[in-house]
């Protein structure tokens, strides 16, 4: 009965929910199995969406590999950094809230249009990064016209956002009891060991999360190649995600398109669902149960 | 403690389910121009329009001005205006026509006919509303543009060409003289330093004006049908490599470093301000903002009539309507739309402040009225009254369809940076093409 209020709480995100996600969610399954235009009728075809996007279209493959390449290059990176930004701030310096803040900002202004616009000026081929790689008496790169330096830029926009992953680190680290340390510190470890044989295995928990957050995150990128690359060239940064937005707004096949999120949201589960299995291996859960 | 792993596990699972709800970022990206905004003149009257189309500011405001004169004069009439940018114009108008809360007067692109008219009846039939809009003020085949199966969708507002157009500063400082034929531009070329072009186009559409040149035809049959062989394509993308290798034309390397892998304006573009992309090509329509961005630079542009090929059976370039004013097939008062349409294309009041927002106006009433007030100048006048002078075949609306576009730039682009051999991508091309117009009839 006391609890009745709390319902009163949480209705507005359930409202949403439904709304926001449910209710798409549902309707992308119904449409995946038809041909729909947005103006005329849906019309039903089975299983046919799925079975052209496996087999023929062969554009749908490629975006399914370089949304892998992506990820593969993206999350490890990202989580890296973000381990080791955290690490640095955790110490005792003077100023230090003004560094955690500086470091978050680049997650605030995330992919938007005019970070997009600015990545885009900076790698240009008389740009900034060019400019100084010739002071080095390195030639120009060809940043937007060679797949792997076009992959590499719109990663590098990826890692560059590792704020939150970089603040769920700051908390668990602060988390680890001072005691470890010490105790480690009396055994004579040193800083590498201490780091890897206590700091690492505590934050086992934090990292598994982290790593499932971005990971999921990553297969569903879609600001850095849409305003930076286009997807381009040679189809190279050609997303998932931009396979499902071309085909949904720009050739109205919005049936083809639920199809295509679908099977992406199978991989993104497999993935999910394989890290959760294998999580029992190498987190470890202070209650000591986590088996 | 056990608890954590759940919570974390239900998360992650809400979070990967946004993929499907389209959710993530997806639905905020495509606003690069998104300046959405309303403007109701709402005077209490009982009836209620709802007007929507795509622009810059210099439109919106002409628009705007337009309607209010209309409102003023009739004070029954309220206009609620929905206007924003290009890119995010379509995507808008198609999910309210999927719920049908469209508005009762919409701005329309050519090629969104087949897609959101198919059979003819995605719109209100104008011919019907013949008693409220002045039809006779257009040249009956150029109205017809706007036919589909005997029914008028759309009225179309005005010519929108493909022209050349070129930095006439960088031309003087080279000493070199405007280019009119492609020798021309060849040997212009030669004085161009490393990293200048002449010209920097969007590859299909110059190969389609060289096709159309050659054969006589443009691109799709009155059915739909392409009327381009692929030896056709073949030919196309060899010249137009040949000029890519001569300097004439910007290499895609270049293109792809400095603008982007899909083509766009470059009235912005850094380059373009600098004088390194000394010339373009760009619909009529379009041409006022590359002459404010020179002229801001104290810089000249000048046009260039298109160059004729050697044996060239049509002199045209490409030319289309550049939008048409559509109603509602839910409009309650149809009529009353057709009234404040025929305001703003035909009425001197409104024509004068549309002005030179939409181009020079199809309606014979309103090109006179703008002359006789000594309106119609500019760039645009220009660019549209070389257009009248040479001949241009009719385009289908498929040609600009996004399926195909995308199919040739794919293509040309794995071929340009040597992933593909000639003959593999105009037989890509040729093949995909053909197949994708089978499944748009």
């Amino acid at each position: 009965m006391k609890n009745r209020g709390g319902y009163l709480y949480i209705l507005p995100w359930c409202i949403g929910v439904l709304i926001f996600t449910v209710y798409p969610f549902i309707t992308s399954l119904m449409l995946s199995f038809t041909n729909y235009d947005l103006i005329n009728p849906a019309e039903f075809v089975g299983l046919n969406n799925y079975i052209k996007l496996l087999t023929k279209d062969t554009a749908f493959l490629k975006s399914i590999v370089a949304t892998l390449q992506y990820t593969i290059l993206t999350v490890p990176m990202q989580l890296t950094f973000a381990l080791f930004i955290a690490f640095i701030l955790n110490f005792k310096i003077k100023g230090i809230n003004f560094f955690r803040s500086a470091y978050y900002i680049p997650s605030i202004l995330g992919g938007n249009a005019a970070i997009a616009i600015l990545w885009r000026f900076i790698f240009r081929s008389d740009g900034l990064v060019n400019q100084v790689l010739n002071v080095f008496g390195i030639d120009n790169v060809a940043w937007f016209s060679s797949p792997v330096a076009a992959m590499f830029v719109i990663s590098l926009l990826k890692v560059w956002q590792f704020g939150s992953s970089m603040l769920i680190f700051l908390a668990a680290l602060q988390e680890i009891p001072q005691e470890l340390y010490e105790a480690s510190e009396v055994d004579g470890a040193t800083k590498l060991r201490t780091f890897f044989s206590v700091t690492i295995p505590l934050l086992t928990p934090t990292i598994f999360f982290n790593l499932i957050m971005q990971l999921v995150n990553a297969f569903q990128e879609f600001n850095g190649p849409y305003l930076i690359t286009q997807g381009g060239p040679l189809k190279s940064t050609y997303l998932s995600s931009m396979f499902i937005y071309d085909n949904a707004f720009k050739f109205y096949k919005m049936g083809y398109s639920s199809a295509a999120s679908w099977i992406l949201f199978m991989v993104i589960l497999t993935f999910t669902l394989t890290l959760f299995k294998s999580s029992s291996k190498w987190v470890y859960y202070s209650d000591g149960k986590g088996n | 403690m056990k608890k954590n792993r759940i919570v974390a596990g239900l998360l992650a699972a809400v979070v990967s389910l946004s993929v499907l709800g389209g959710c993530g970022k997806t639905s905020e990206a495509p606003v690069k121009e998104s300046e959405e905004s309303t403007q109701s003149t709402d005077n209490g009257g009982e009836i209620a329009l709802r007007m929507a189309w795509w622009g810059n500011d210099s439109r919106h405001q002409a628009t705007l001005d337009a309607i209010k004169s209309y409102t003023d004069a009739n004070p029954g009439v309220s206009v609620k205006s929905e206007y924003n940018g290009f890119a995010s114009y379509q995507e808008k108008v198609t999910t309210q026509l999927a719920g049908n809360t469209e508005p009762t007067i919409m701005q329309v692109n050519y090629d969104w006919f087949p897609i959101f008219s198919r059979t003819g009846v995605g719109f209100y039939d104008i011919y019907q509303l013949k008693d409220y809009i002045d039809l006779s003020q257009y040249d009956e085949e150029f109205l017809k543009l706007g036919e589909i199966e005997g029914k008028l969708n759309g009225i179309p507002l005005g010519k929108n060409t493909l022209t050349l157009i070129v930095n006439k500063s960088v031309y003087d400082e080279l000493g070199v003289q405007i280019p009119k034929t492609w020798d021309d531009f060849v040997a212009a070329a030669e004085k161009f330093p490393e990293g200048s072009y002449p010209l920097v186009v969007e590859p299909r559409l110059i190969i389609y004006i060289y096709l159309q040149q050659k054969t006589g035809k443009s691109l799709l049959t009155q059915d739909n049908q392409l009327n381009y062989s692929e030896v056709d394509y073949v030919d196309g993308l060899k010249w137009y490599k040949d000029m890519v290798d001569k300097g004439v034309f910007g290499t895609r390397e270049d293109y792809l470093e400095n603008v982007g892998s899909t083509y766009s304006s470059l009235a912005q573009n850094q380059k373009f301000i600098d004088g390194q992309y000394a010339g373009t090509m760009e619909w009529s329509g379009a041409l006022d903002a590359y002459k404010q961005t020179l002229e801001s630079e104290g810089q000249e542009l000048a046009i260039v009539p298109m160059p004729q090929i050697e044996g060239s059976k049509v002199s045209g370039t490409i030319s289309k309507p550049n939008m048409f004013f559509t109603i509602s097939k839910n409009a309650e008062k149809p009529e009353e739309a057709a009234k404040l349409i025929n305001h703003l294309l035909n009425d001197p009041e409104g024509v004068k402040l549309m002005a030179l927002s939409r181009g020079i106006p199809a309606s014979k009433v309103a090109a006179k009225t703008l002359e006789e007030a000594g309106m119609a100048v500019g760039i645009v006048k220009e660019a549209t009254d070389l257009g009248e002078q040479i001949v241009s075949l009719p385009q289908m609306p498929n040609y600009d369809n996004t399926i195909i576009t995308e199919t040739f730039r794919q293509y040309d682009e794995a071929f340009e940076l040597g992933q593909m051999s000639l003959e593999d991508a105009a037989k890509a091309i040729y093949t995909e093409i053909t197949d994708a117009l089978s499944t748009l009839n």
